[in-house]
């Protein structure tokens, strides 16, 4: 009587993993899938933008803010500025690189309003998400992580084609 | 009850399949992102290095007439491997084992290993009593040897198409031949979009062959593989 009782117990759980369980974990990770590609596409834009018209501005970043919002999770964005700095050692003209980074370029816009790039200059835009996705949090409860980094983590950037800074 | 019994025994042999499958597609999703990652940081640092090769090369830019313009070759390879640093890619230098550069009339060729840089190559035809040299513009050069003239002439262009490409690879061949590892080597020519090549060879660019095999997830699938990143067409926005 008690086998018989733990059998259908397990059964049960089994058909609830199967019939339940897999199919939501399914659908929520093709919905971080979704979300990536979403978030890759206007990362990308983004940083194409900056870079062909070689400068930054709050109109651009609230744009991007926005479409991340609709995805239901939180993100850091990252922006990195490395300027092309020239240095003459024994004379030879040496290419250096001097970085700022998102706190200094946000304050720079906030005071100024137009962050502004030179040509030849290097412009990078990373996203990650810092909330879990629900994909994330499922295999989280069921400790299955696997990966624990973050699901989301772009980077777009390069060379910036335009701009007199 | 055995009906049960029997049910739940055939989904405990299922559900080792069924988590097999669930792995493998993580695996696989992950392993794709990353590839895609790879092939985006490399195109985009291509693409910087195809506009550090407009920007900076010396005299005025006009790829249809451009005799003389000196490639800043250091400056538009500094500019790739930075564009790399930057997007935090971790490479070595034997990931890279040539860059060659397309140029307005000839080829040249670096290896990023040993830091040197080949000599031109020109996109010659030798015949007989003549050698026509081509350029990416739709005019030829034809050397007379006999009477040591040299007259202007236009070029058909699936001709001249065909002699760049044959200059091409015959400079990958010999390149791969010197090479140390030339078992493990194949410098095959990015595949060009469309049948005909008419619009390939029109603008000077540069060629990236890249080795991924160091990368995880890829380790083991692209062993003796190397990808071109494709000839940088520099198409700009900004007319330089």
């Amino acid at each position: 009587m008690i086998e018989e009782s733990l059998w259908k117990i397990f059964g049960l759980i089994l058909g609830v993993v199967l019939i339940f369980v897999a199919p939501t974990i399914y659908s929520y990770q093709r919905q971080d899938d979704i979300v990536y590609n979403l978030v890759m596409a206007k990362t990308n834009e983004l940083s194409q933008k900056i870079r062909e018209s070689g400068k930054v501005n709050q109109p651009m970043l609230d744009e991007l803010n926005h479409i991340l919002r609709t995805s239901g999770l939180t993100y850091e964005v990252e922006l990195e500025h490395q300027q092309k700095r020239f240095s003459e050692e024994d004379g030879r003209m040496e290419v250096y690189y001097e970085g700022v980074y998102t706190q200094d370029i946000y304050a720079w816009i906030q005071a100024n309003g137009t962050y502004r790039l030179s040509s030849g200059d290097f412009f990078y835009v990373r996203v990650r998400n810092t909330s879990v996705t629900k994909s994330q949090s499922f295999r989280d409860i069921l400790d299955i992580g696997g990966v624990k980094s973050n699901e989301i983590y772009i980077v777009s950037g390069g060379i910036v084609r335009y701009g007199n800074g | 009850m055995g009906m049960v019994k029997y049910s739940v025994l055939a989904l405990l042999i299922m559900l080792p399949f069924f988590m097999q499958s669930s792995i493998q597609n993580t695996q696989h999703k992950y392993m794709e992102r990353q590839r895609t990652w790879i092939e985006q940081s490399i195109d985009e640092a291509s693409y910087d290095a195809g506009f550090a090769l407009k920007t900076y090369s010396t005299y005025a830019y006009d790829s249809h007439n451009a005799y003389h313009i000196q490639i800043a070759y250091q400056e538009v390879i500094r500019n790739f491997f930075d564009s790399l640093t930057m997007r935090n890619f971790r490479y070595t230098r034997q990931d890279f084992p040539l860059i060659a550069f397309v140029e307005y009339d000839g080829i040249v060729l670096y290896n990023p290993q040993e830091n040197t840089l080949g000599e031109k190559k020109f996109y010659t035809q030798q015949e007989t009593t003549h050698c026509e040299y081509y350029t990416l513009s739709d005019k030829k050069w034809v050397y007379n040897y006999s009477t040591g003239l040299v007259t202007q002439e236009s070029a058909e262009i699936n001709h001249k198409n065909s002699i760049i490409m044959q200059t091409i690879e015959q400079e990958l061949n010999a390149y791969q031949q010197n090479s140390q590892e030339k078992q493990r080597m194949r410098f095959n020519l990015p595949e060009f979009e469309g049948e005909s090549s008419t619009y390939v060879f029109d603008d000077v660019g540069i060629i990236i062959f890249y080795d991924p095999k160091s990368y995880a997830y890829l380790d083991g699938i692209e062993t003796y593989r190397i990808i071109p990143s494709g000839i940088m067409k520099m198409d700009l926005a900004i007319d330089l």
